[in-house]
């Protein structure tokens, strides 16, 4: 269980975060929506160890967090996949800086396939889609066998075919594994379908202003109910 | 053929005609000017066995030994001073005018001090040519490390990795392709700078070895050492372009 209280960041005289606290349960998705430059971004970059200037408490299972002992998956907004390094060290790359968590080769082999990134393994990152790079990504994420899984805007860059496509390839192996994950996004479709607990931010200085269960969370027959219940975040929102 | 065959058997086939239309070229010049200074191919090829008694090998060798010292302690110097102003905004910030200061110094003019803080001998002959090389490296290096996305590092951060795990994991490989461009350049910029400086307190190189044969109105023999001199370049920046497309591969395709 990640917790975060009383969370406050700022850029000199800015503030991007201002009192900010969030529980995230082991083994849930959470969606966070909110206006671009409401401090989603900043969010996760303190989770992830970028920035270290903050004040407020954050704890990992009860001990203070620190992003060298808990391990996360990140999966920046381009992917971040290093230019130099082919499909494959990319997707092992985490191995490479820490060899403690060594997933079993049939599970590496099986989150490769799900992903449909078998056949490009050589290819460097220049040769791929935008979709291929977004799954190599996600494949490094998950192959890292993270404490946290961090998404910032992961499907935002991509077409509305392939953004679905690979919502729903996330969503199947995130059943299997069930990492905790938090995912940032601004489309609100987006948040439905991959949350399972909805947060909805202020605009800046970003702060917690709705935060909701998601009832359609992993229900496949849900078009219509899906959109009425987007609707209803939009007017709660009132932005 | 495979692909890659034809690739190579297209490249060297490009050489063989850039050298060929070289030789036409000086040839035609050659026979249009009928100047004594400029003596056909053909004979200065056939100057080879002259030059060899005269120990071309030798001062060969000396330019050789001069360029590589000078190279390899330039990039040296310039991968810590560039990587760490890339890094660090004061370091760079301290360095920086510093070296726009001395960059645009003339560095020949500097021949007498060198000549006393050092020796009259080798080091400094390569302590000039590192002056001459070492700025641009710096600048480039830098400038490169500066260029590196941010991103790039943030994940190696969420995966907890040691500052020598970013620059061996990111800064390294990001900045080879420019620090092979900014080596092509140097590698130019030092052999023709050898020419002037090898004519000082030295009698080995093939700087001398062409002002040698200029004063002896040897005509032959001086442009027998100009062809060696670009023939050591010219395998120098093939070695740079062949080192190039096996490390930077990602760049390449």
């Amino acid at each position: 269980m990640l917790s975060i209280e009383n969370l406050e960041v700022k850029y000199g005289n800015t503030v991007a975060l201002n009192d900010f606290s969030l529980t995230i349960k082991k083994g849930e998705i959470y969606s966070l929506i909110g206006p671009s430059g409401c401090g989603k971004s900043t969010l996760l970059k303190v989770l992830c160890g970028i920035i270290r200037n903050y004040s407020g408490q954050i704890a990992f299972n009860g001990k203070a967090f620190t992003p060298r002992e808990v391990s996360i998956g990140y999966v920046p907004q381009h992917y971040g996949l290093l230019e130099w390094k082919t499909v494959k060290e990319n997707i092992f790359l985490s191995y490479k800086l820490n060899s403690t968590k060594v997933l079993r080769e049939a599970e590496v082999s099986e989150i490769i396939n799900s992903l449909e990134i078998d056949d490009i393994q050589n290819r460097y990152p220049s040769q791929l889609s935008g979709g291929q790079k977004q799954r190599v990504a996600l494949a490094r994420a998950f192959i890292s066998q993270p404490d946290i899984l961090l998404m910032d805007e992961p499907f935002s860059s991509l077409d509305t075919f392939t953004s679905e496509a690979s919502q729903r390839l996330f969503l199947r192996l995130w059943e299997k594994y069930k990492v905790t994950t938090l995912f940032i996004t601004h489309n609100i479709h987006e948040a439905v379908s991959i949350g399972e607990h909805i947060i909805v931010m202020s605009k800046s200085p970003g702060r917690i202003i709705h935060q909701v269960e998601n009832p359609l969370f992993n229900v496949s027959e849900y078009q219509e109910e899906k959109l009425r219940f987007v609707a209803s975040i939009i007017n709660k929102i009132g932005y | 053929m495979t692909k890659r065959r034809k690739h190579i058997f297209n490249y060297f086939g490009y050489i063989i005609g850039g050298f060929i239309l070289f030789n036409v070229i000086w040839y035609i010049l050659a026979a249009g000017l009928s100047l004594k200074a400029l003596p056909f191919p053909t004979e200065v090829y056939g100057g080879y066995s002259k030059a060899f008694e005269n120990g071309i090998l030798d001062h060969t060798f000396a330019s050789l030994r001069r360029i590589a010292y000078s190279i390899g302690i330039s990039l040296g110097i310039a991968l810590v001073l560039g990587v760490w102003m890339g890094y660090s905004k004061r370091v760079n910030s301290l360095l920086g005018p510093m070296i726009y200061f001395s960059y645009p110094i003339p560095k020949l003019a500097l021949l007498p001090i060198i000549m006393v803080l050092f020796d009259l001998g080798e080091t400094s002959k390569i302590v000039i040519v590192i002056l001459i090389v070492v700025f641009q490296l710096i600048i480039t290096i830098r400038d490169a490390v500066k260029n590196i996305s941010k991103e790039n590092y943030y994940v190696l951060i969420s995966f907890g990795a040691t500052g020598l795990q970013k620059m061996r994991h990111i800064t390294l490989p990001a900045i080879l392709p420019e620090v092979f461009s900014s080596l092509r350049v140097a590698l130019g910029i030092a052999t023709s700078a050898l020419f002037f400086i090898e004519t000082f307190g030295t009698d080995k190189g093939l700087g001398f070895y062409i002002t040698d044969s200029q004063m002896r109105v040897d005509y032959v023999q001086m442009y027998f050492g100009i062809i060696v001199l670009s023939l050591i370049g010219f395998i120098l920046f093939l070695i740079v372009d062949l080192l190039d497309s096996v490390l930077c591969k990602w760049k390449n395709i």
